[in-house]
């Protein structure tokens, strides 16, 4: 159940909610950044984080990670809007709806809703409306947007306006990157003791252990197009509106957070029972490692979307009959979210079991765990201070890999009826409505366009990422060449 | 000789592009090698010489980049050459072997098809005509079933039949040089033997130069006609064999000597080099050695020594390489314990408490069931350890001796337990142990320890060397709190020579003999009686393997430890073991006084083992035979004596029974028909 | 040989029997007869009677496990778990929610499926392996760096990026092809051509990558270098030596799925309007018929099975190594 408690800043209240998928991602932030702590104390466990630190590639799909997880985040933080309180109430309602910090910062993009259709820059309609002239007569026409373009007085203005607004904003943007940029050499500076113009020459020259040349350009390349994006979107539909006129820009960003929540949390759910199923089977052997490997054979037998498709079924028909059980219409969807993740989860965690199994088994037999036995080491000390320790990187390797296949998963199951809540915006859901579309002529790509672009610049950031760090920490890959 | 030479090597460069940044890995390396001669190019792990063959065919590692040098073969410039003319001459002109016969042939490919393949590159041989050839070159190298072994493929082939067959694809186009990269390091002691032995024939009868690379002075001494010692990329010294073992003159050359372990450095310490090998990526100024030489004088750390010819053929790069070279004798080499109290040796022993009755085994038997058929029930049994008996009095090393495969790594961790013994029985200080509940082992688990074989394996490399020194403090010794136990370790490390700083640090900032410092600083740390010790110095250098053994040495001299010593190094037996145990597949078959046992070996078996050790001799002198053939497998030993097949001396008699103990003194025994127990009944085992 | 077979197939009935009992503790068990009839039939207006009556049509008016009504053997065989779920075993899969028999069904609609799966596996598979070669024998050059980062960015799009797009250009713009459906015998290969290309070119990314970290370990191994000590060129090398021990992972990975080129696939086949099982199995999905899924998801699962028992042999055949 959500937890909630209402706090006053200003007149007026709202009150803050987290959603259990919201808790979830809280819960890995706290993770994350603990492990980042323990490992910049733990010298052998840092060595290959510095290899990936070092890689540009690694380093500029990061900065694009960021920037997605940053939306993600902010889209994760609930809060519901008091409605203004009956005369002499002192009771305080709040709205139903559901509403993120990133709604509210995007407020504009939120509410600005035509009719229907509209192409990205649009200042009409894509389709013709009957209008009924003032003579009494009606005509079909394309009517004007009521927000797109609204400003222009002409449709003739427009290519000049958005070279204005364009300009100005990368302008905006040029200045805040400088503003950034001299800020990170004057600390680098600092840090590596030398003056201020040497540093920069050092960064410009690709010079520095960390590609900050690489990190400063895909920075400088995100914030010039999120900066046009914001100065656009609150004049233009910069990626058209959808079928009910929400603006598709708007859509796609909010997205994000599904997307990060399917690739992340699905990975927390099933960890533990990798870990603890795929090290015990390897540790114990016996009839341990024959129940482990049976419930994996048998889990694993079964068609991964057959399994989902039916679970989120039989969880649909359950919601249905339970309508009663969420107050709002984003917990019932989060709820789903979550399940979602959970069974997804569930068929995903046969995989990596077999490779901690494997490996567990394999270490097992280094003589520095027989050395523990020798000392006579209870087994669980065992497990926890070698066997663990030294699985990890197997867990970090399929985590960061798998990320990206889920997120596309996604996609593929809401396409199939068995993903995400209908109600809740996902590039899943939006390929979904927009895929009819295709048979009209002109066609309306743009829904399609901007979910599957959004996607492919996470997923292959992610995927990016994802090879260096496998590079980086898979020992096969180590060393390669030189004498032994 | 001839005048020319075949291959000539000027000023070779390699470099190698780690992490760290670029590794001068052969720096400047020239030689020669003159026709039908064999060219030893000797040195210790990471010199680099490795490096310089695979530079010689061109067949670096991505990493590795030739930067520099000459190499001309038959008056031809390998390097400058195109790929696809080299390509003629590789397995051509030159052929290749290398160290891992398990790894360096291709699995999935039949024996036949694997020589074949170079007999149709190099070679008009097609057909039948292939077919005879391959099946001469397998006769060649001594194949036995040749005919079934052609389609065979490697995992079939036991590990010194790999490397014969490995050298017979070398030899297939009939090559002027045959380069051999450690061809015998991944072998036994017995197949050793048989290998260098075939090589030294094929390159009397082929004519062929070999370069041989290794890092044993002994198979040098067997097996050149030149030496070259590398050191840190570096070459220091050139010389014909019989100058080298008459007078080696580089300080490096002679240090190599003196950590020899042998039978004549018994109760002496190893004369060690001290320091280590400087790092690779930074360019020298003066003498690379001079860091750890005795002799160093301020000039060798200011300018590269040039090469000093010192007699026709020798060439040192030392300063004072007259000086080095005159000392070399007089008491350079095994520096005598200072303050010696008592050796260890057995005669003097009784200078010490009486010996008691530490460690007993009797009739231990380990077998490792075989799942086969239907129901995956036991069809079989592969008896690893097959009845075998000893003690162990404290204070006291025994050596269990014997060939991998024949089970000694099994007794030691039966007798820890890591391992569940099949029966027989254990006793520590007259408590039985094999079947003790755990919960009443775990007191017994301070007084046993173990040291393993591989240092980079045997630590793990998530945990500070402190920690894992601690570890089994904390299991074994709960009674101590936080500041007691950090205060043992670091008398520990300080008693094994790591620097007090070592406790904050990993494992990978250490180098191999550093590391199994720790190995051993963790075993000491609880306190043990006795230590097993799993062939604590094969995975080492010579240099570094003397520090370890004196280690050790101390230790027992000071705190009494008795140690179950296992190797397959007959060297290092006899400079530390009381007593010796030699086992052959699963089984004790000679035992006794390390003097007795080495001295007057009286089963063949302990016989073919000395015999088969290289041994350095100023003068090259005929050996006596070594074993024939290979360890049979230990699922279906032969009936009788299990040496029986590889004996020379087999009777009807041995393929019958296994022979009982006969007791020939009070401090040996051996199981063996040649020496028929008078009294003692048949044992048939 | 044989008793190692008779072993996995004896070793595969618990794992049926665990796939079994799992699905009908969810289809029934979790999912009530009760709640189907109610998601059939709505939830306003439904009387007892009514649910009663469609759970009689459908035969699931019987207790779960155990029957007290009948008697003998029938307390235990006249159960739905008995008529519906062990009855799979046998291959009876029943009838659908419109009455259609499902075994009959899958029998006719594996065809078109496996008209699609099949090329798609064995062109996919050769072209993964061959770039997959090209990249490792260019490796270290400007070509491989182009090859893996262009098959990471294939990998990265979704699949259904390049059914829609596929469709859109093939179809719709160009009319190379129809848009969908579906004829019997050869006039069927225009239909199916354009899917067998996009799930060639959809699987090609990950599919070049993963075979190309294969390849690339096997030519760091050791006896790679005496082959080039031997003379060999690197094609011969990358032909003779690394292709061979890098097939079989390869060849024993892609076994496993074998079986399952029946299941069709989901998407492709509603997209095109195949009459596959994939389809088969989306409708019944969006239909809720659970009679259907839950016979697809035995069915994938004994596919499965029979993968895993071809890949234990097909070792023997790939693997000199491996004898039983």
């Amino acid at each position: 159940m959500p937890l909630s408690f209402s706090f006053w800043g200003h007149a007026w209240s709202v009150e803050w909610v987290v959603l259990w998928t919201d808790a979830l991602l809280y819960v890995l932030i706290v993770a994350a950044l603990l492990l980042g702590l323990y490992i910049r104390r733990h010298p052998p466990l840092l060595g290959p984080w510095s290899r990936v630190a070092r890689s540009p590639m690694a380093m500029g799909a990061a900065v694009i990670l960021a920037a997605y997880a940053a939306i993600g985040l902010l889209d994760s933080v609930h809060v519901r809007l008091p409605i203004a309180p009956l005369k002499g109430s002192t009771v305080h309602y709040y709205s139903p709806e559901l509403l993120s910090v990133f709604d509210l910062i995007a407020g504009p993009l939120r509410t600005h809703t035509e009719y229907s259709y509209s192409a990205p820059f649009a200042t009409r309609l894509y389709t013709q409306e009957t209008v009924r002239l003032p003579g009494g007569q009606t005509r079909r026409e394309y009517p004007r947007l009521k927000y797109g373009g609204a400003g222009l007085k002409s449709a003739a203005d427009l290519g000049r306006d958005v070279r204005a607004r364009v300009a100005r904003a990368l302008a905006e943007a040029g200045a805040a990157w400088l503003a950034a940029a001299a800020a990170l050499t004057w600390g680098l500076a600092r840090r590596h003791r030398c003056s201020v113009p040497q540093m920069a020459r050092r960064c410009l020259r690709g010079d520095t252990e960390v590609p900050w040349r690489t990190i400063g350009l895909t920075f400088g390349v995100v914030l010039a197009l999120g900066w046009s994006a914001i100065a656009l979107c609150t004049h233009y539909h910069i990626l058209g509106t959808d079928e009910v006129g929400r603006d598709v820009f708007y859509l796609s960003l909010k997205s994000i957070r599904t997307g990060l929540v399917i690739g992340t949390v699905t990975t927390l759910v099933m960890l533990p029972f990798a870990l603890a199923l795929g090290i015990s089977a390897g540790y114990f052997r016996g009839w341990v490692d024959d129940v482990v490997q049976y419930v994996y054979t048998t889990l694993n037998s079964i068609p991964g979307v057959l399994l989902i498709a039916a679970s989120v079924l039989i969880l649909q028909s359950y919601m249905d009959r339970n309508a009663g059980l969420y107050d709002t219409v984003a917990a019932r969807a989060d709820m789903r979210l979550l399940f979602l993740c959970l069974i997804l989860g569930i068929t995903s965690w046969t995989g990596l079991c077999r490779l901690l199994r494997g490996e567990t088994l394999k270490l097992c037999e280094a003589d520095y765990i027989q050395a523990a036995k020798a000392f006579g080491v209870s087994h669980g000390r065992i497990i926890t201070r070698h066997v663990l320790p030294n699985v990890m990187h197997i867990v970090l390797i399929s985590v960061v890999l798998d990320f990206s296949s889920l997120v596309l998963a996604e996609a593929v199951l809401s396409y199939v009826g068995v993903g995400v809540d209908p109600s809740m915006i996902s590039w899943g859901n939006m390929i979904n409505s927009a895929r009819l579309e295709m048979a009209r002529q002109p066609v309306v790509w743009w829904p399609l366009a901007s979910a599957f672009v959004f996607m492919f610049a996470l997923v292959l950031s992610a995927n990016l990422f994802a090879d260096v760090v496998r590079d980086a920490f898979d020992p096969r890959t180590k060393g390669r060449g030189g004498e032994r | 000789m001839s005048q020319d030479p075949l291959l000539e090597v000027e000023h070779l460069t390699t470099i190698v592009h780690a992490d760290g940044g670029k590794v001068h890995a052969v720096d400047d390396v020239s030689f020669s090698i003159g026709r039908n001669e064999t060219f030893a190019l000797v040195g210790e792990s990471g010199c680099g010489k490795s490096l310089t063959a695979l530079s010689l065919m061109r067949l670096l590692p991505d990493a590795a980049e030739i930067r520099s040098g000459s190499v001309r073969v038959d008056g031809e410039d390998w390097l400058s050459m195109p790929e696809l003319r080299l390509r003629d001459r590789r397995g051509g002109t030159v052929g290749m072997i290398f160290q891992e016969p398990m790894t360096s042939l291709n699995p999935v490919m039949t024996v036949g098809r694997q020589i074949g393949e170079a007999l149709v590159r190099h070679t008009d041989l097609r057909g039948k005509a292939m077919r005879e050839r391959t099946l001469d070159l397998l006769a060649q190298v001594g194949i036995a079933d040749r005919q079934r072994r052609y389609g065979d493929y490697p995992f079939q082939l036991s590990g010194g039949q790999k490397q014969r067959v490995m050298i017979a694809m070398a030899l297939a186009a009939r090559p002027q040089i045959l380069i051999a990269d450690e061809p015998t390091t991944a072998l036994d002691v017995t197949i050793q033997a048989q290998i260098l032995e075939l090589m030294r024939g094929l390159q009397r009868d082929q004519r062929m130069s070999v370069l041989l690379i290794t890092h044993d002075l002994a198979v040098v001494s067997e097996m050149a006609h030149q030496v070259a010692v590398m050191y840190a990329g570096h070459l220091v010294e050139r010389a014909p064999r019989d100058a080298f073992f008459a007078h080696p003159a580089h300080p490096y050359s002679q240090k190599l000597f003196a950590a020899l372990p042998g039978r004549s450095r018994r109760a002496r310490r190893f004369s060690v080099i001290k320091g280590a090998v400087p790092p690779l990526n930074g360019r020298f100024t003066g003498c690379r050695f001079a860091g750890r030489c005795e002799s160093a004088a301020p000039i060798c750390t200011q300018t590269a020594p040039p090469w000093t010819r010192l007699e026709e053929g020798h060439q040192v790069r030392c300063h004072f390489a007259h000086e080095i070279q005159a000392r070399w004798g007089k008491g350079e080499a095994g520096v005598p314990v200072t303050g010696e109290k008592a050796t260890d040796h057995p005669t003097q022993a009784s200078a010490r408490p009486q010996p008691s009755e530490l460690l007993t085994v009797s009739d231990l038997k380990v077998h490792f069931p075989i799942y086969k058929g239907f129901l995956k029930r036991a069809q079989g049994y592969v008896k690893a350890v097959d009845g075998v008996s000893f003690q162990i009095q404290s204070g006291r090393t025994l050596a269990l001796v014997g060939e991998s495969g024949c089970g000694k790594t099994t007794v030691g961790k039966a007798i820890l337990r890591l391992i569940r013994a099949t029966s027989g029985e254990v006793r520590f200080q007259g408590t039985s142990i094999l079947r003790l509940p755990e919960a009443r082992l775990r007191p017994l688990r301070t007084d046993l320890q173990i040291i393993f074989q591989d240092p980079y394996a045997s630590l793990d490399p998530r945990m500070t060397v402190g920690s894992i020194v601690e570890e089994g403090i904390a299991a074994l010794r709960s009674e101590l709190g936080r500041s007691q136990r950090a205060q043992a370790v670091e008398r520990i490390l300080d008693q094994v020579g790591l620097p007090p700083a070592s406790e904050g640090r990993y494992p990978h900032e250490f180098s191999g003999g550093q590391r199994q410092r720790v190995a051993i600083a963790r075993a000491l740390a609880v306190a043990p009686r006795l230590i097993v010790c799993d062939e604590p110095t094969s995975a080492l250098d010579v240099s570094v393997q003397a520090q370890i053994l004196n280690l050790l040495k101390k230790l027992q001299d000071d705190l009494g430890l008795a140690y179950l010593f296992i190797t397959h190094n007959l060297a290092v037996v006899a400079s530390l073991a009381h007593e010796v145990a030699v086992m052959y597949l699963g089984r004790i078959v000679e035992a006794g006084s390390a003097e007795e046992v080495l001295d007057s070996p009286r089963h063949p078996y302990t016989q073919s083992l000395l015999a088969s050790a290289p041994v350095i001799e100023r003068v090259r002198t005929a050996r006596s035979p070594s074993a024939q053939g290979e360890m049979p497998s230990a699922i279906e030993p032969p009936p009788g004596c299990h040496f029986a097949p590889r004996c020379a001396h087999a009777m009807p008699v041995c393929r019958e029974r296994y022979p009982g103990v006969t007791p020939l003194h009070a401090d040996h025994s051996v199981r063996c028909h040649l020496w028929p127990a008078a009294s003692s009944s048949p044992n048939p085992a | 040989m044989s008793a190692y077979i008779l072993r996995r197939i004896l070793y595969a009935i618990p794992i049926l029997i665990g796939v079994n009992l799992l699905t009908f503790t969810l289809f029934f068990v979790v999912n009530s007869p009760d709640d189907m009839a109610r998601a059939h039939l709505g939830t306003k207006y439904v009387t007892p009677a009514m649910i009663q009556a469609w759970k009689r049509e459908h035969g699931y008016d019987k207790p779960l496990l155990y029957n007290p009504s009948a008697s003998g053997v029938g307390r235990l065989t006249d159960t739905i778990f008995f008529t519906q779920s062990v009855d799979m075993f046998a291959f009876h899969f029943g009838r659908s929610d419109d009455g259609r028999d499902i075994g009959r069904d899958i029998r006719a609609r594996m065809w078109p499926s496996l008209e699609i799966q099949l090329p798609v596996f064995v062109i996919g598979l050769a072209a993964n392996i061959t770039f997959a070669l090209l990249t490792v024998f260019f490796r270290a050059t400007y070509l491989d760096l182009a090859g893996t980062v262009l098959s990471v960015a294939l990998m990265s799009i979704s699949g259904l990026f390049y059914i829609i797009a596929g469709q859109y250009l093939f179809a719709i713009v160009l009319r190379l092809v129809p848009i969908s459906g579906y004829a019997g015998g050869v006039e069927s290969l225009k239909f199916v051509a354009l899917p067998i290309a996009i799930g060639v070119v959809a699987g090609v990314g990950s599919g070049t990558r993963w075979y190309r970290t294969l390849f690339l370990e096997e030519s760091g191994k050791d006896y790679v270098r005496t082959a080039r000590a031997k003379g060999l060129s690197d094609v011969q090398v990358l032909f003779r030596h690394v292709l061979k021990n890098g097939m079989i992972p390869i060849l024993t990975g892609a076994v496993v799925v074998i079986p399952t080129l029946f299941m069709g696939s989901l998407i492709m086949e509603s997209f095109f309007g195949i009459p596959g099982l994939g389809s088969y199995t989306i409708d019944a999905i969006q239909s809720q018929d659970f009679g259907i899924v839950r016979a697809m998801v035995f069915l994938g699962s004994v596919l499965y099975i029979v993968g895993l028992l071809l890949t234990d042999l097909s070792y023997t055949l790939f693997d000199p190594r491996v004898r039983f």
